[in-house]
C-alpha cells in the first residue's frame, strides 16, 4: 500500500518539475510562509506512518523537523516510548528511518 | 492516546527537541519585494486594508499526500495551517491562530463533543491575570461577541477534555498569529465549515516544534 503511495506522489512531484522553470517565481501578493522552515505536514506523517511499519511502533508523532538540504528534511519522531529519525525527500520518498 | 503527549513532553523534556524556536509568520510585501513580520500590529492592519486575511490563510484544496483516512485534522501549528484529510491526496486547508510562547501543544486526540454558539468560561487562571476575562467568570453567552465564534470542537485525549478546543473568533485578523491560550481559532466561516464536515470522534494530530510547552490536566 504504502510503495504504492509512493510511487504515486512520485508521479505527482514529477509532474511539478516538468511544469516548473529553473529560478523560483516571485511569491504572490498574500502569500505567507513561517520564519523557521519545518518539513512539511504531510511529509512528517508520512515519516510517522512508515515508521509504525519499519518498527512496529504505536502512536508514533513527529515531535520536531528540519531542512537539512534544499528538498530534504530530517523528521524526529516520538515512538513507542522511545525516538527515531527520519529522512524524507520533497519528492515523499523516505530514504531512511532510525 | 494518553502516553503519546506524555511521552513527548518528556522528550522535550530531555531536550531532544529544538526548544524556544520562534516559528513567527511572514508575509510577502508586493511593494517592497520582501518579506515583512506578520506579527498582531501588521495583521490587524492588513485586514483594515484588505478587509480578509491573506490568500494563504484562506480555505482552499490542497495537495496533502497522507495515509491518514479522510475526516483526520491534521494541525501544523508552525505553519498556522489546520489541514481536513479529504483522500485522493487532497486536503481542505484552513488559516489558523495557535498558541502564543508557553501555551503551545503538540498530540494525537480526538474530537470528543462539538457545540454551536458556545458558552464561554475563562479558566480561573485567566480570571486571574484578565479583568476582561474576570467579567466573565461565570461563562459568557454565545454571540458574535464571543471570543470562541460560531463553533467549538471540543478535544479530547481518551475520555477526557483537554481543556483545549478548535473555535471560532471575534477577532478575525488574528488568523497567522501565536496568539491563543492554547486553543485552535479559525474564522467563523471556516469553523462553521469544518464543523459540517468533521463527526465526533474525528481523529486530530497536532504537530508543533516545542511541545513540551503541553500542560494537560
Amino acid at each position: 500500500m504504502m510503495k504504492i503511495w509512493l510511487v504515486a506522489a512520485a508521479a505527482l512531484s514529477l509532474g511539478a518539475c516538468q511544469s516548473s522553470s529553473t529560478s523560483a517565481p516571485e511569491p504572490q501578493s498574500g502569500a505567507v510562509r513561517a520564519s523557521v522552515v519545518t518539513a512539511p505536514a504531510d511529509l512528517q506523517l508520512l515519516c510517522a506512518t512508515e515508521a509504525q511499519t519499519r518498527l512496529g511502533a504505536s502512536d508514533v508523532l513527529p515531535v520536531s523537523s528540519s531542512q537539512t538540504e534544499p528538498g530534504r528534511y530530517t523528521v524526529l519522531l516520538s515512538a513507542g516510548g522511545g525516538q527515531a529519525s527520519c529522512v524524507v525527500t520533497d519528492e515523499g520518498v523516505i530514504e531512511s528511518i532510525a | 492516546m494518553r502516553s503519546t503527549i506524555a511521552r513527548m513532553a518528556a522528550l522535550a523534556g530531555a531536550g531532544v527537541l529544538a526548544l524556544g524556536i520562534a516559528h513567527a509568520t511572514e508575509v510577502f510585501d508586493p511593494n517592497t519585494r520582501t518579506w515583512v513580520p506578520y506579527d498582531p500590529g501588521q495583521a490587524i492592519r492588513y485586514y483594515k486594508q484588505h478587509g480578509q486575511v491573506p490568500s494563504d490563510f484562506q480555505r482552499q484544496v490542497v495537495t496533502f499526500r497522507t495515509a491518514e483516512k479522510p475526516g483526520t485534522i491534521v494541525i501544523d501549528a508552525n505553519k498556522h495551517f489546520l489541514y481536513l484529510v479529504l483522500g485522493d491526496f487532497k486536503a481542505m486547508r484552513y488559516g489558523i491562530g495557535v498558541g502564543r510562547d508557553g501555551f503551545g501543544w503538540a498530540g494525537i486526540v480526538r474530537v470528543g463533543r462539538k457545540t454551536e454558539w458556545p458558552t464561554w468560561t475563562p479558566p480561573a487562571e485567566m480570571v486571574a491575570r484578565d479583568p476582561k476575562a474576570a467579567k466573565w467568570a461565570n461563562g459568557m453567552p454565545g454571540g458574535v461577541d464571543n471570543p470562541l465564534g460560531a463553533r467549538a470542537m471540543y478535544l479530547y485525549e481518551g475520555n477526557q477534555d483537554t481543556i483545549y478546543r478548535i473555535h471560532g473568533t471575534n477577532e478575525p485578523w488574528s488568523i497567522g498569529l501565536d496568539i491563543s491560550s492554547g486553543c485552535i481559532r479559525m474564522n467563523n466561516d471556516d469553523v462553521i465549515d469544518l464543523y459540517e464536515r468533521v463527526p465526533v470522534g474525528a481523529k486530530v494530530i497536532v504537530l508543533m516544534q516545542g511541545a513540551a510547552l503541553y500542560r494537560g490536566v
